[in-house]
């Protein structure tokens, strides 16, 4: 550990916890059912509920094709044929504010809304 | 005169040559390690163990070729021109956080320090491109996951380019740096050429 060192982990524990305030202080939109957004090149492609049977979303975009399966439990991609498959690395996403992003095919997934269940109070009040 | 440094030069260039190519293996033998599962983005980031050695004993404009070459020899391997892009710019970030960082001085930053610097520019870089890309800075909120993650990967990788500089430095390997180095002793050639 040299003097420069201690700097750095100064830094990047204010960087952490200012990239995580924004959170702390105002928590995701909770609006509206919970939902996965999915975006194709910035733009909307569709809207998915984690709700009722499996299914399989096929999500074609001009550089290459992934599979978004959806169910009561979240969202995952089960496939993608980009070379790094990160995408589907990033496992399934379930609560608000999630993203999977594959970068090679411009695709983003969001969840958005409340949580799942519907059974988390709106506040709790003293 | 002339020939003695251009002697100099051409030694200089084929021990970065062969650092990216051993920075490019160490980027093969990574993807095969499934670390990604865990947390995904987050890297190992071995072949940085190359480009601090590289910045530690020749000039930066020295690393500069070697990330050029690791990260296309990678990118052959691994397919994609968009992949090339993100790996340059994290790459690059990365090399222009820990450049300045080691020419500061000895006193200033350990290796590791300055590899978990590196680390975290690259994933900066990255999620830059990305939210250029994508359109949205949304993707930053991964950021904090990917500090922390690097501070972990940063510090082996610092650990393990602090042994292979001072085995190279007792090694005869790098001799010629000492022998013939126009610009002076080995790991101070910061300003040379």
């Amino acid at each position: 550990m040299k003097r420069g060192d201690v700097w750095l982990l100064a830094v990047l524990a204010v960087a952490v916890v200012s990239f995580k305030l924004p959170d702390w202080l105002s928590p995701q939109d909770s609006r509206g059912e919970l939902r996965a957004e999915i975006y194709v090149d910035r733009e909307l492609y569709r809207t998915v509920e984690p709700k009722g049977e499996p299914r399989e979303i096929e999500i074609r975009t001009a550089r290459g094709v992934n599979v978004l399966r959806v169910s009561e439990k979240g969202v995952q991609m089960i496939e993608a044929d980009c070379p790094d498959k990160l995408c589907i690395a990033m496992g399934r996403i379930d609560a608000a504010g999630e993203s999977i992003v594959c970068l090679p095919h411009r695709v983003w997934v969001k969840m958005v809304g409340a949580p799942p269940g519907g059974d988390v109070p709106d506040a709790i009040v003293f | 005169m002339q020939s003695y440094s251009d002697s100099f030069g051409l030694k200089r260039l084929a021990v970065v040559s062969v650092f990216a190519s051993v920075a490019a293996v160490l980027g093969i033998v990574e993807a095969m390690i499934p670390f990604a599962v865990a947390i995904p983005g987050a890297k190992l980031g071995l072949g940085n163990i190359m480009v601090l050695a590289c910045l530690y004993f020749f000039r930066t404009r020295d690393a500069v070729t070697l990330i050029l070459l690791k990260t296309m020899l990678t990118s052959f391997v691994f397919g994609s021109f968009s992949a090339f892009l993100f790996s340059l710019a994290g790459a690059v970030c990365s090399l222009a956080v820990m450049g300045p960082m080691l020419r500061l001085g000895r006193s200033w930053f350990s290796l590791p320090g300055i590899s978990i610097a590196g680390g975290v520019a690259h994933n900066a870089g990255q999620l830059a491109v990305a939210a250029l890309v994508l359109g949205t800075t949304n993707i930053f909120y991964y950021f904090p996951v990917l500090i922390v993650s690097g501070l972990a990967t940063g510090w082996l990788v610092g650990l393990a380019a602090r042994r292979l500089v001072d085995a190279l430095e007792r090694s005869d390997v790098l001799q010629f740096m000492r022998v013939s180095s126009p610009v002076g002793t080995a790991g101070q050639a910061g300003k040379g050429g």
